[in-house]
């Protein structure tokens, strides 16, 4: 009698287990399906993205802290706040009601990029300036830095048409030079980078193109976000910081200057069942806004008719 | 499943009992008397104690353990199918050779077995734990201390709140194991009186290991020696007259 | 002959007074470290309590104002710790319970050897799996906002994570309660289940606390598996489907990026942190002791009463 109780408790037990794999198996094949009327989930970056800050000085909302720079605001009330761009990437992915800003050197055709006032994020919108959120992708170091030896050759390295034809075709936006580079015979040395994780990849990629040029010399890049760049560069631990922001005056690194290697459209992505594909900057300032109040927009349905 | 008849005692047929391959009983029959108390003495690892737990079936607990033979205690088949193994232990209650009192206050303890049958009213519950305690001749010890925790008490109190736990049961027949082997003299000479009179209304098996103990308090005594039931007498009789030559050897204290 | 003799002693000694020494600095080093840390947080971090004490103990932490209030999230830290240790105790109990007594003798060996796997596991791959596989379910099926990062998936995983401290602690306490309790109940009549949750929880109680109160200490420290599943968006918890953020999702986030005072505030939020813990800690310290005084008790007195 009582071990029918016990078999059936075990039983009870295999099942719950079963039904949550099963249950665990349905998630991952698909997912409930996008729906106008309920809320939208609004992904943010962390503080310190650079991102962040460019999108959100983009949009409109940013202040000037106590010592005078442009800060982002505070996000909107319900925000999940993704720690990486791949974070942001896979939630978007998932997730029929979310939208995300994220750069767009990361964004895959696993979701959709929606048009800013009507224009699509490609090179020439980005270059001509008629896309409207896109930021500069710059190192930051100390002028002595580059005065010479491994570091100065990866300066040039950097600003030569060797390395922006890769930027080019990496997806992010050149600088028109036609200044190719030379190799160095005999140099060698290490070069130390850290910081942006929007520029990282980029970077390696960048460094990889150097390495193979200039066998002598080894560089190592690492992330941190832009914050860290600033730091390391400031305090020497790195020889380049990577920034995805403009450099202030009055930032962590007021001893070093910023050469921007390329720039960056930051794309505003949603789930690939959405049926939107445009939306103003007024629009996304009143979904990332704190303080909208009754311009807030909370639901998908104020957005699509 | 049938009710259990108080007016009748235990009858065992056949009774073999295997702890995995080894054979711990063999081919044991034995009739018990309703309301006398009848001793189980022999050597350790004689089967004594193993055979008193097959009558509320606590060998079921064992793994590997394989039973054999006919049970019927108060006129049912304890063995049967479609037994309650709860309702029969509610029945055939049990007190061990180290008291076992839970962890828990005196009253808790007592109120134990009437909880588990669903008794819930205060002033009921109340009545069972006095009236338990009572019977148990401890009532007067612990009347003031039903809210302490057993585990306070001596090892005779102890043992006698075991007791009376397992009278709040209502059994008919009460198996005891050793119960007085871990007590002084005194404690065991209460538990031995309170035996005695427990036995005009209860039928009482109890395995010991003092042969003075089972000539004192019991009517009939068995004697069990490897495995096998070798002789079951008045208890007179089996000490003054023994038949077998080793239940013989084993009283006069030449093995055992 | 002497001479040898004495020079081999005298080494002895020498050795012994080495390793001594060597058995002295570790000890030493970790009571340091403990210092250490103790010193870095408080001096750090109270001088920043004290002077910003009014927005401190606020609820609104917006770095980029200068508003470092902590209270949305020490409320959301305690709030997913305690939700998570009541989801995560229930089952790891039952679970302990079924080894114990209900599942065949068999399977009790792999069953506990997998759970203790559990323990294993990098607390990132928790997170992941709450990314891929909680936080859409909860989003899909349950959230009634379409929200699934946030309380109720951040603590289902964190239940999960603690599960293997909780089956492997109460298992203990069980095995550790007295058999004959368990077979007292059912000479009494009691049924398997009544014997297993009248006499032997009760019986095993203060370990199981034990346990759990361990498992809160995890609980409340996790801060890997927590950031990639809560949503983190520093809010008063109002909803079980609500993005919050817990302190030490905080100072995780905010490490690598913060500079000035908002660093400062991550020191004082870490404070608040180990305060919390030193208070987990203290509980399971006099927890333990009950515990053992009282079976320290009963082994005496069963002791006694053979002795007699």
């Amino acid at each position: 009698m009582k071990s029918k109780k016990a078999r059936a408790a075990v039983g009870l037990i295999a099942t719950a287990m079963a039904a949550t794999i099963a249950s665990a198996g349905l998630v991952g094949c698909g997912n409930s399906g996008f729906s106008a009327d309920k809320n939208i989930t609004v992904v943010a970056r962390e503080d310190g993205s650079g991102t962040k800050a460019a999108f959100m000085e983009i949009i409109g909302l940013s202040h000037k802290d106590s010592s005078g720079n442009t800060v982002p605001n505070a996000d909107v009330s319900g925000v999940i706040i993704a720690a990486g761009t791949a974070a942001v990437m896979q939630e978007v992915k998932d997730n029929p009601q979310a939208i995300a800003y994220d750069s767009l050197g990361y964004v895959t055709d696993e979701v959709k990029i929606l048009k800013i006032d009507g224009v699509y994020p490609t090179v020439e919108t980005i270059k001509d300036g008629s896309y409207a959120i896109s930021r500069p992708l710059s190192i930051v170091y100390k002028p002595a830095t580059i005065e010479s030896g491994a570091n100065k050759a990866f300066y040039e390295f950097l600003l030569s048409s060797t390395a922006q034809d890769i930027v080019a075709s990496e997806g992010y936006v050149n600088i028109q030079t036609s200044v190719t580079y030379t190799v160095q015979p005999n140099l060698s040395g290490k070069i130390d980078i850290s910081g942006s994780t929007s520029l990282q990849p980029l970077m390696e990629t960048l460094a990889a193109k150097f390495e193979s040029l200039q066998s002598g010399v080894t560089v190592t890049v690492a992330g941190g976000g832009s914050g860290t760049g600033l730091k390391n560069a400031e305090n020497g631990t790195s020889d380049f910081g990577m920034i995805s922001k403009e450099k202030k005056p009055n930032d962590d690194a007021p001893n070093c200057v910023a050469a921007e290697v390329a720039r960056d459209g930051i794309a505003v992505i949603v789930n690939k069942q959405n049926p939107i594909d445009s939306i103003t900057l007024e629009q996304l300032k009143n979904i990332y806004d704190r303080d909208a109040g009754t311009n807030a927009i909370k639901v998908w349905n104020k957005l699509i008719k | 499943m049938k009710e259990f008849d108080t007016e009748l005692g235990i009858s065992v047929t056949g009774c073999n009992l295997w702890y995995g391959e080894l054979q711990a009983l063999k081919n044991i029959d034995m009739e018990i008397a309703e309301r006398e108390i009848t001793a189980f003495i022999g050597p350790s690892g004689c089967g004594k104690s193993t055979f008193l737990k097959t009558l509320n079936r606590m060998n079921d607990l064992v793994e590997n353990c394989r039973i054999e033979g006919r049970f019927i205690i108060g006129g049912v088949d304890i063995y049967a199918k479609d037994t309650d193994v709860n309702l029969l232990r509610k029945n055939v209650g049990m007190v061990f050779q180290k008291p076992n009192p839970f962890p828990m206050s005196v009253y808790d303890n007592i109120a134990f077995a009437p909880r588990t049958f669903g008794i819930k009213k205060r002033s009921e519950l109340d009545e069972i734990v006095e009236k338990s305690l009572r019977r148990a001749s401890i009532w007067d010890d612990l009347k003031d201390r039903l809210k302490k925790s057993a585990l306070g008490l001596s090892g005779g109190q102890q043992q006698r709140l075991c007791i009376a736990r397992a009278l709040a049961a209502e059994p008919k027949i009460l198996l005891m194991d050793e119960p007085t082997s871990a007590l002084d003299p005194i404690s065991t000479g209460k538990i031995e009186d309170l035996m005695s009179e427990l036995k005009t209304e209860l039928t009482i098996v109890i395995v010991t290991h003092n042969m003075q103990q089972a000539t004192r308090i019991a009517d009939k005594t068995a004697f069990f020696y490897l495995g096998e039931l070798i002789e079951y007498a008045e208890t007179e009789t089996l000490f003054t007259t023994p038949k077998d030559r080793r239940t013989e050897n084993y009283i006069t204290g030449r093995f055992g | 002959m002497t001479m040898t003799k004495r020079s081999i002693y005298s080494f002895i000694s020498a050795r012994d007074k080495v390793m001594k020494a060597i058995f002295a600095f570790a000890a030493l080093f970790s009571v340091l470290a403990l210092i250490t840390i103790t010193v870095f947080l408080f001096a750090g971090g109270l001088p920043f309590i004290f002077s910003h004490g009014d927005t401190f103990w606020g609820v609104v932490w917006d770095v980029h104002s200068e508003l470092y209030g902590i209270m949305s999230m020490a409320v959301a830290t305690l709030f997913v710790t305690a939700l998570s240790v009541i989801m995560g105790v229930t089952v790891g109990l039952f679970t302990a319970i079924c080894l114990y007594k209900f599942c065949p003798k068999k399977a009790v060996a792999p069953i506990s050897h997998l759970i203790n796997l559990l323990a294993g596991i990098p607390s990132v791959i928790y997170g992941l799996f709450g990314m891929v596989v909680i936080v859409p379910f909860i989003r899909d099926y349950v959230s009634p906002n379409g929200v699934g990062y946030g309380i109720l998936s951040a603590s289902i995983v964190l239940a999960v994570m603690i599960l293997p401290t909780v089956v492997s602690v109460s298992l203990d306490a069980m095995r550790a309660v007295p058999k004959n309790y368990f077979e007292g109940a059912l000479a009494l009549g009691a049924t398997k289940e009544q014997a297993t949750f009248k006499v032997l929880i009760p019986s095993a109680k203060s370990g199981i606390f034990a346990g759990a109160v361990l498992a809160t200490g995890r609980a409340l420290g996790e801060t890997m598996a927590v950031i990639m599943v809560i949503g983190n968006s520093p809010e008063m918890p109002n909803s079980l489907f609500q993005s919050v953020r817990t302190l030490t999702a905080n100072i995780a986030l905010g490490a690598t990026e913060m500079t000035g005072d908002a660093a400062t505030a991550l020191i004082a939020c870490g404070v608040v942190l180990f305060v919390f813990t030193l208070i987990i800690n203290l509980t399971f310290a006099l927890v333990g002791k009950n515990g053992k005084d009282k079976k320290g008790a009963v082994r005496e007195k069963s002791n006694k009463s053979k002795n007699k």
